[in-house]
């Protein structure tokens, strides 16, 4: 309700705005800073939900090791940080950790800790990071206003502040406690393309400069960077191309390009990528194509004459294109330039991933976005995003090609993967943006036309011409104020709707922190599973310290920075063997894998179950992929040895092979003789509303080390080897 | 699974049971060991408290060096008691020295120190200084008659030192360190049993009574092996770490003793506790270090040698725990002190014998018969049952005489764990060849396992293999070896071991060849038969060939696993193994320096290039400013980019990234400064120009 | 035939080039001088790069960006200060050297963290 009568106020403030612009310009900029307070606080406090229903902490799986990087590089100082060899991951081979990650996030929770205890504000760094994205969020909104008003006006740039606050697509990635680099790199985002779009306005060296910086930021902080580094050239291509080439283009791409890569180099993980993958390769030759043009024209000016100009041209294109062309077939050849990446092909073809390469496309995020998760995240967005399209064609400037293809490639991108909705969040409330602040413009100004019709065109300012004409196109509607109040009434009625829509999704879908589960009882009341942490507690306290872990690479960073414990492998997936050869093992009968285990050094095993509490993204049903992930590498597993006529089940008539696997065994160990649910037989299996179908688990090498409360993770202990029979 | 069982072979373990270790009296060992320690280097030991600890063990174990030290350790002695500055620990080890070598001193030199001692006691309160004090005043005591020693404010004293004890009968080392230490009891003894042999009149009786609560307090905190063996343990860590249980135990050993020695009265410390002490400084064994030598010497020494006030331990020994039911060995046992000296009349008695591994016993009850010549107690024969095996014999002794029993402890029943070895018989070897389907027996080989055996046999896959033996006991009874293998192992090195199982006497092992040719890895060929049968009671454990196996198999299917490679020899496994060589990066290849610097050079020719290219251009500085302030500013800003770039140069050679950016932020407001200047100021004069 | 016409355009295309190119300005010339110290100084080290290869990678790159980058930079202050160009009226000259001045300083700032 809240945000609904803020809206409220905010269009009332835009209409007051007109009113009285021509009275005081002070008074319109009391309301918008006003307002763009009030949108900012908006923003901070809307992602607080989780923090006031549970408790202040981490959530999900990643920002559990971006939390145990920060406190280490909060403990230890930068360079320390930046040459930290982690053994406690990925054992054998442990991890090179300032080379492996995008340290943006950590350094700028640091620097506001660092910040905070300097002022003598005595915050311990969890909170820092869990209040981080928020903070960064409302930055966002911000940048978001500057930019509509780059883009269109300062109302458009309001209306995308107030938008952008509270879109959902947003809010999934950035509430507090989610300490991702999402929640950073999309204010990073903008700012690079707002600063870049002004760099391109201006054509000032200075605005091109600060471009590169937040590109900079952007590298720093996400590997998200990549969109920045093909969209900017492929917007620059088009400006080639419809002969919308200036001077103030070739200062801002250039000057930003240059020192960008420059500055994106210092960055460890980046590194020589710039020069070297193919995903950065579109940059490099729009930016030898812009030397090239500009080359061109500068020749074109100087001789001012087509037919030697041709000559010219005739000569230097051929020549350029023939060394281009060879330079890129030998780069490509002898390795210099990498192909692309996995990751990067799922983005161009959404079946890539699914056909090559199981360790993407076993992430759900990773997924092929379906039309629900579009509704459910922009809401109204989705229907006023073309119409912001029509009103940024109708006014074509620079800075509005801009936003159109960003809307565009985004949007498609969003399409391929769930997660890059996203990236498409701020395109689509611009451009939403533009459409709701010209629509109620043109409609207000119906409205208050009447009594004056021929002086609508002098109020306006900069940007009213097109209005204006319209307006006295209209007049001779009949109704036409009446029709306008009720477009208005609509147009309030939509945006109010989506504020509460933006709400709810944020209170429920949004605000769990997934690491600790809850449910309504049969009363209605909440039950708190907290199983998780009570696991890693446990290892915390009981296991020796120098222990290995075993698990699905999922629980892998919360496994070391909760339970403080060395694990096999993590959510950091850069070794598609190492996750294998646990998926194998995972998958194998309980001696394969005691091999393997021994072979890895294992001393635990954690598996997540959640046949008792009906907890249905456990172990079993991630089983399949890791089936899938171990026969990638390993051919002994072979996916349809687990499946019944291609039906995955667990129950009595499973395969075999599955009823005896390693993960089996140790998800339903001494299940079977447990009654879960009222009228069912014992070890009926809530998840999956299946009886179980071995209920006789026999464990011969490990044994049943800890099972938490809700039997949620269960901890096995690897025996150590016999001495004799 | 295999491959372990092959290593199992070789280890014949013999297992300790741990509730009926034996315990050997001080022997031969012990003088050698001491003889090796407390060696002289250079000529002297290293310090007087060295020479005493040294001193001390000879005369415990016997030794005779006391002439050879004398020489070379009395001038110092003497030194240490003739001067004033002699710090009080000098003096006291000096005294202690004196005391074994007897050094050519005077009265006067006693007489002095004695006095300078008493001085010290009175305003001593440290535990270590009291005990120096007192220490030494006895020592005097006992090697001079003519100086007077006695102590006048003996109670005070007595109260001062037990002032330090605490509520577990540990003791402070100060009143201002509150740590308790059961070191620090065994010297706060000593030293109370110094004051009571020095004091001039008898010490109030109720300090002795709360002193011997304290005794008894300080055993209730005595630590137990499970091997019947007890120690104190020190929870306080020395700053040389050089405190552990030994010397614990042996400081409040000594302690004990000189204290009950002192006085009158009996302490009534129950015999187990002494005898359980003693058999903890006996199950040390041989210390490696002269320290715990010393400690376990002297402690031993003072339990036995203690006048009869508290208990002497006996110890029961065997000469040899082995016993050989084929060579009809006898079952011998020792009583001796635990110095290994003689002991009053007694005999010993075999109470019960314990099957290892189970609880039940057979009870016995027989007495030794004891001879005088050897002073050793001897079972004629062993009892029936006492087959081959593990067995944990119980003995008991009784002493003759009834008054030995206060004096003696003897603990009640003393288990000591014996084996019991003997040939075991091996009958009704053979190996045969079966056809799979109905059994019938090809070939049949009758094997002579207690001698050689090269038999020949051909099998192929559709064939079996059957090992069948009988093991008997001397005594007829079935008997169980711990291991009992069979290997067959292929020419290329690739070996298979089988468990040989058993059904009382006799032992049978079926190879099914078509089962198996998998795990043969569908190797066709020769393979030798190895047997092992082997226990650490079997006299005749053996490991040998038995022949040679010609198997057929069938040709391996593609998808068969690959026979795993094979060492080269199975017992590297625990020799040293290969040498890890690291393979480095190798350095990438570096152009010669001589091309490097041409292209140094070659990179500055176009900055040559530019200037002269300024120069025909004829470039000129006549926008720089003229008038004084403008000029400043100009020259600042130049100046300002300058100390920029070589910050640059400084920050590639030495500085850090974040010292640089702090002197680039100083540099950058100030070039700011400058730089806004200059330019408006030249932005100013050029629209000047314009409007003109 | 073509070949030879081809090199009559070319002869009379640096004819007018030349001619053309007298009347830039000095200060313009300077710039393009100074363009051109710094895009031969690269094309030297692209050189070196070529003969003995691109071992320290990071010092071949940032001593190549350096001067590409200085040699951009120089462009655009180049197209900032010339007169001709109707976009930048309104930006005076001294304003471009200050952008330019700044962005060569972070540039190079940037080129030394990097030279290794």
């Amino acid at each position: 309700m809240e945000k609904a009568s803020d809206l409220m106020s905010k269009l009332q403030a835009l209409l007051s705005m007109k009113a009285w612009k021509l009275k005081t310009k002070q008074q319109e900029l009391l309301i918008r800073v006003s307002i763009l307070l009030l949108v900012y606080v908006l923003a901070f406090i809307t992602r607080l939900f989780s923090v006031l229903r549970y408790e202040s902490m981490i959530h999900e799986f990643d920002p559990y090791f971006n939390y145990r990087t920060t406190l280490y590089l909060t403990q230890n100082g930068f360079y320390d940080f930046w040459n930290w060899f982690d053994s406690e991951s990925w054992y054998p081979l442990g991890r090179i950790i300032g080379g492996t990650l995008y340290p943006g996030l950590m350094v700028t929770a640091a620097i506001i800790y660092w910040t905070l205890r300097f002022l003598r504000f005595a915050v311990h760094i969890r909170e820092v990071c869990v209040l981080t994205a928020p903070f960064f969020a409302s930055n966002t909104t911000l940048v978001a206003y500057f930019f509509g008003k780059e883009l269109w006006d300062s109302g458009a740039g309001l209306v995308a502040a107030a938008l952008i606050a509270i879109c959902p697509g947003y809010i999934s990635r950035s509430v507090a406690g989610s300490y991702d680099n999402e929640g950073v790199a999309i204010f990073a985002l903008l700012l690079t393309f707002y600063l870049f779009v002004k760099a391109v306005k201006t054509g000032l060296l200075a605005w091109a400069l600060a471009s590169a910086f937040g590109y900079f930021y952007m590298v720093s902080a996400w590997g998200g960077y990549v969109f920045i580094i093909n969209l900017i050239p492929l917007y620059v291509l088009v400006l080639l191309v419809t002969g919308r080439y200036s001077m103030r283009l070739y200062v801002a791409y250039n000057c930003m390009y240059i020192l960008g890569m420059l500055l994106a180099m210092q960055i460890r993980f980046v590194g020589f990528q710039h020069v070297q993958s193919g995903e950065h390769m579109a940059a490099m030759g729009v930016f030898f194509l812009m030397q090239v043009f500009y080359f061109l024209d500068w020749v074109k000016h100087q001789l001012n004459d087509p037919k030697l100009f041709h000559a010219f041209l005739r000569i230097t294109v051929s020549s350029a294109v023939g060394l281009g062309a060879i330079a890129l077939g030998l780069g490509t050849a002898s390795g210099y330039i990498s192909p692309w990446t996995g990751r990067f092909y799922s983005l161009l073809d959404p079946t890539y991933a699914k056909d090559h390469i199981p360790i993407i496309a076993s992430v759900s995020e990773h997924q092929p976005t379906a039309w629900s998760s579009f509704m459910f995240d922009f809401h109204i967005l989705l229907i006023l995003f073309p119409a912001g399209l029509y009103f940024c064609f109708k006014r074509l400037s620079d800075a509005t090609i801009f936003i159109v293809m960003y809307g565009l490639t985004s949007m498609y991108f969003a399409g391929v993967m769930v997660r890059l909705i996203l990236v498409a969040t701020p395109a689509v409330c611009l451009i939403s943006a533009i459409a709701v602040s010209a629509t109620i413009k043109n409609l207000t100004q119906l409205v208050r036309e009447k009594p004056k019709t021929t002086h609508s065109g002098s109020a306006k300012g900069t940007t009213g011409t097109k209005t204006s004409s319209k307006g006295s196109f209209d007049q001779s509607l009949p109704f036409q104020k009446n029709g306008a109040i009720a477009l208005l009434l609509g147009v309030f009625y939509l945006l109010s709707r989506y504020a509460i829509h933006c709400t709810w999704v944020t209170s429920e879908a949004y605000s769990s922190p997934s690491i600790v589960l809850a449910a309504r009882g049969a009363h209605g009341n909440r039950i708190i599973f907290d199983d998780y942490r009570e696991a890693y507690f446990w290892l915390r306290q009981n296991t020796p310290p120098d222990a290995k872990v075993m698990s699905w690479w999922d629980y892998g960073y919360q496994i070391t920075a909760m339970g403080n414990r060395t694990v096999i492998v993590d959510n950091n997936t850069w070794n598609n063997t190492h996750i294998a050869t646990v998926g194998r093992a995972m998958s194998s009968y309980e001696d394969e894998a005691y091999e393997i285990m021994q072979s890895l050094d294992v001393d635990y095993v954690l598996v997540v179950f959640g046949g008792v509490t009906g907890y249905s993204s456990d172990d079993i049903n991630k089983f399949l992929w890791m089936v899938r992930i171990g026969g990638g590498v390993f051919p002994v597993i072979k996916e349809p040895d687990y499946l019944v006529n291609g039906e995955y089940r667990v129950d009595r008539g499973a395969a075999p092979k599955m009823l005896n696997c390693l993960m089996y065994k140790l998800s339903y160990y001494r299940f079977g003789e447990l009654t879960t649910e009222f009228g069912k037989p014992p070890g009926y299996d809530r998840a999956r509303g299946v009886e179980i179908g071995n209920k006789d688990v026999k464990l011969e090498y490990l044994e049943e080390a800890f099972t938490t409360s809700n039997w949620i993770v269960r901890i096995y202990k690897v025996k150590p080897p016999n001495n004799r029979w | 699974m295999a491959r372990g069982l092959r290593f199992l072979v070789l280890i014949l373990s013999v297992a300790s049971i741990c509730d009926a270790a034996t315990f050997n009296p001080i022997s031969d060992s012990h003088r050698s060991a001491a003889l090796e320690l407390f060696t002289p280097t250079d000529g002297s030991l290293k310090s007087l408290e060295e020479t005493f600890e040294a001193l001390r063990t000879f005369e415990v174990l016997g030794i005779d060096k006391k002439s050879e030290i004398k020489g070379y350790t009395c001038p110092t002695v003497v030194d240490t008691l003739w001067s004033p500055s002699s710090a009080l620990k000098d003096l006291f080890q000096a005294l202690r020295v004196n005391g074994v070598l007897k050094c050519e001193l005077n009265d006067e030199v006693f007489a002095g120190i004695a006095s300078r001692l008493k001085d010290n006691v009175k305003d001593a309160n440290s535990l270590l200084d009291l005990h120096y004090s007192i220490g030494s005043l006895k020592l005097i005591k006992g090697q001079t008659a003519e100086v007077d020693v006695h102590l006048e404010d003996a109670d005070g004293i007595f109260r001062a030192i037990k002032a330090l004890s605490q509520s577990d009968g540990r003791w402070r080392f100060s009143s201002n360190n509150p740590e308790s230490s059961t070191y620090a009891a065994g010297i706060a003894l000593e030293t109370l049993a110094g004051v009571v042999a020095l004091a001039s009149h008898d010490i109030d009786q109720s300090l002795m009574d709360t002193l011997k609560q304290d005794i008894l307090k300080l055993f209730d905190g005595i630590e137990r092996y499970d091997d019947g063996s007890c120690y104190f343990d020190e929870k306080l860590v020395d700053a040389q770490g050089n405190w552990g249980p030994v010397s614990a135990s042996s400081s409040i050993v000594r302690g004990l003793t000189s204290f009950a020695t002192s006085t009158p009265e009996s302490l009534n410390l129950p015999g187990d506790r002494v005898l359980c002490l003693a058999k903890f400084f006996l199950g040390i064994g041989v210390p490696g270090n002269f320290k715990d030598l010393y400690h376990q010497i002297d402690a031993l020494a003072s339990l036995e040698n203690n006048r009869q006030v508290i208990s002497i331990p006996l110890i029961l020994s065997l000469p040899s725990s082995v016993l050989s039911v084929t060579r009809k060995d006898q079952l011998k046992v020792r009583v001796n002190t635990v110095l290994g000296s003689a002991v009053p009349p007694l005999s010993v008695k075999l109470m019960q014998i314990f099957t290892s591994g189970s609880k039940d016993a057979s009870i016995i009850d027989q007495e030794l018969k004891f001879d005088p010549e050897t002073k050793l107690h001897v079972l004629d024969a062993l009892p029936e049952n006492v087959d081959v095996g593990k067995y944990i014999f119980t003995f008991e002794i009784l002493l003759h005489d009834p008054e030995h029993k206060k004096i003696y402890a003897t603990g009640g029943r003393t288990k000591v764990s014996v084996y019991v070895t003997g040939v075991v018989n091996i009958d009704q070897a053979e190996i045969a060849i079966l056809d799979s389907d109905l059994g019938n027996v090809e070939t049949k080989k009758r094997l002579d396992l207690t001698g050689e055996n090269t038999i020949a046999l051909s099998a192929n896959h559709l064939q079996k293999l059957r090992l069948t033996f009988q093991l008997t006991t001397p005594f007829g009874r079935a008997f169980k070896p711990h291991q009992a293998f069979l290997r067959l192992r292929h020419e290329n090195g690739v070996e298979h071991i089988f468990l040989v199982r058993s059904s009382g006497k006799n032992f049978e092992i079926t190879l099914d060849f078509l089962g198996l040719v998998e795990k043969f890895f569908y190797l066709s060929g020769g393979y030798d038969i190895q047997l092992t049968v082997g226990d650490s009671v079997m006299e005749n454990s053996f490991l040998q060939p038995l022949g040679y196996l010609d198997l057929d198999l069938p040709d391996a299917p593609e998808k068969a696993a690959r026979p795993p490679p094979q060492p080269v020899d199975f017992s590297s496994k625990y020799g040293p193994r290969a040498e890890i060589t690291h393979i480095f990066r190798s350095p990438d290849k570096r152009p010669p320096t001589e091309l490097s610097f041409a292209f140094l050079g070659l990179v500055l020719l176009p900055l040559g290039g530019f200037l002269i290219g300024l120069l025909l251009l004829r470039v000129n500085l006549r926008n720089f400013p003229s008038s004084t302030l403008p000029a400043f500013f100009a020259i600042s800003f130049h100046i300002g980019i300058a100390a920029v770039l070589s910050l640059y140069v400084v920050f590639w050679l030495k500085l850090d990234l974040f010292t640089t950016l702090k002197a680039l932020g100083i540099l950058g407001i100030s070039l700011m400064f400058t730089g806004h200047r200059t330019l408006s100021h030249l932005a100013s004069t050029s629209a000047k120009l314009k409007s003109a | 035939m073509a070949r030879s016409s081809t090199a009559k355009d070319a002869q009379a295309l640096i004819q007018s080039l030349r001619s053309a190119y007298a009347a830039t300005p000095t200060n313009l010339k300077i710039i393009d001088l100074y363009i051109i110290f710094a895009v031969s100084t690269a094309l030297i080290q692209v050189v070196y790069m070529a003969l003995v290869g691109s071992f320290p990678f990071n010092s071949f790159l940032s001593g190549v960006l350096s001067c590409v980058g200085t040699a951009v930079l120089a462009v655009c202050l180049r197209i900032q200060v010339n007169k001709e160009n109707k976009e930048f009226k309104d930006l005076p000259p001294e304003r471009a050297f200050a952008d330019f001045v700044l962005c060569n300083l972070v540039l190079h700032l940037v080129i030394m963290n990097f030279l290794g």
